[in-house]
């Protein structure tokens, strides 16, 4: 097992400075870190298109439990770093859970939730689509993830992007 | 509309290390900063509880287990948008578990607005999708630990989460036991 120190900063300038304004009349200027016991470490610079990639498999990497974690060790799930490193397209992101939601069926869940497809590709605009979050060229995302589902990438265009993610097991 | 700049970096020390070893046979310094253009800004600091049975059941002090903290598509609508345009559409959120007590922890739903097939309906999606159950056996509960349930992610006292929303769904937060406060910031993208 090992530690790691992630940090997060956030600042913003007076909505009345002349460089780069904030949202307030205020200048904000927050900080707030933690250290993680994690484990195994992933990470991989991925091209996605407009086809939707699977980025990560949560039954499979979690063994097939979603096994809630507690402050004791040994607990499933993950903390995940995601980056689009591209410089011109987005890439959209899905956080495809593993619950199946009951319309009138009965209520399950899989360790293999269906893909992106046709109205739930991560690129539409209606309700029917699967897409969690938008990642401009540059942007990140920092969260815990209890692999209760899978993890898909699909780019805005097909000129496509990179995605790079770190994934850091609980340890 | 204004500029605000997260930055997040990580270290970890090697792990030949005798304090804090790293998970690498190195050293790790890393840190990553942006710009992100927003308008509307949205802080609460939520104090949250353990389920107890229902979906939305009070407490004895009125707080409400599988809390919703966010409506997707309320927020998007009340910006005047009932589109989900991906990009353009959505938020910067900020979530800390702000408890310094072992096991207070808080289980976060991203709950999706879309349903996939089931096997004898088609693909759906809702403006209004349901939100976690209580912890009752076999449910959608934050808590249970199968592939049934909702829970998306767990924060452990300290620990936070930031990640752009395109608002495609709701989030829901409960709590593992006690009352740890969640602090939640919401940052419109302009």
């Amino acid at each position: 097992m090992a530690t790691i120190k992630p940090t997060i900063t956030l600042t913003a300038n007076k909505s009345s400075a002349t460089s780069n304004p904030g949202p307030l009349s205020v200048a904000l200027s927050l900080s707030t870190n933690d250290l993680l016991t994690v484990d195994t470490v992933q990470s991989e610079i991925v091209s996605v298109g407009t086809t939707p990639v699977l980025l990560l498999d949560g039954s499979a990497i979690g063994g097939g439990t979603e096994t809630k974690s507690t402050g004791a060790t040994n607990g499933v799930g993950s903390f995940l770093y995601l980056k689009n490193t591209g410089t011109a397209k987005a890439v959209y992101i899905g956080v495809v859970p593993s619950h199946v939601a009951a319309n009138s069926d009965t209520m399950t869940g899989t360790d293999t939730p269906t893909a992106p497809t046709g109205a739930s590709l991560l690129s539409a605009e209606t309700n029917v689509t699967l897409r969690t979050m938008s990642l401009r060229p540059g942007e990140f995302a920092w969260l815990p993830w209890d692999y209760a589902g899978d993890i898909y990438a699909e780019c805005e265009h097909s000129d496509a992007t990179t995605l790079e993610y770190w994934l850091f097991d609980r340890g | 509309m204004g500029k605000i700049t997260p930055t997040i970096s990580f270290t970890s020390n090697s792990d030949s290390v005798t304090t804090n070893a790293g998970p690498n046979s190195f050293a790790v310094v890393a840190s990553i900063s942006d710009s992100l253009s927003v308008d509307l800004m949205e802080q609460r600091l939520i104090e949250t509880i353990a389920g107890t049975g229902s979906a939305a059941q009070s407490s004895s002090a009125g707080l409400i287990a599988s809390h919703k903290i966010l409506d997707g598509h309320d927020v998007m609508t009340a910006a005047g948008s009932d589109v989900w345009t991906p990009g353009t559409v959505g938020c910067y959120i900020f979530l800390r578990n702000n408890s310094s007590t072992t096991n207070e922890n808080i289980y976060i739903s991203i709950v999706s607005n879309s349903n996939p097939a089931g096997s004898s309906d088609g693909i759906t999606g809702s403006d209004d999708p349901v939100g976690p159950a209580g912890p009752d056996a076999n449910t959608t509960s934050p808590t249970e630990t199968d592939n049934k349930t909702l829970r998306t992610f767990t924060l452990l006292p300290g620990e936070f989460a930031w990640f752009p929303f395109d608002y495609t769904g709701d989030i829901y937060c409960e709590a593992a036991t006690g009352t740890p406060a969640l602090e939640y910031w919401r940052w419109d993208k302009a």
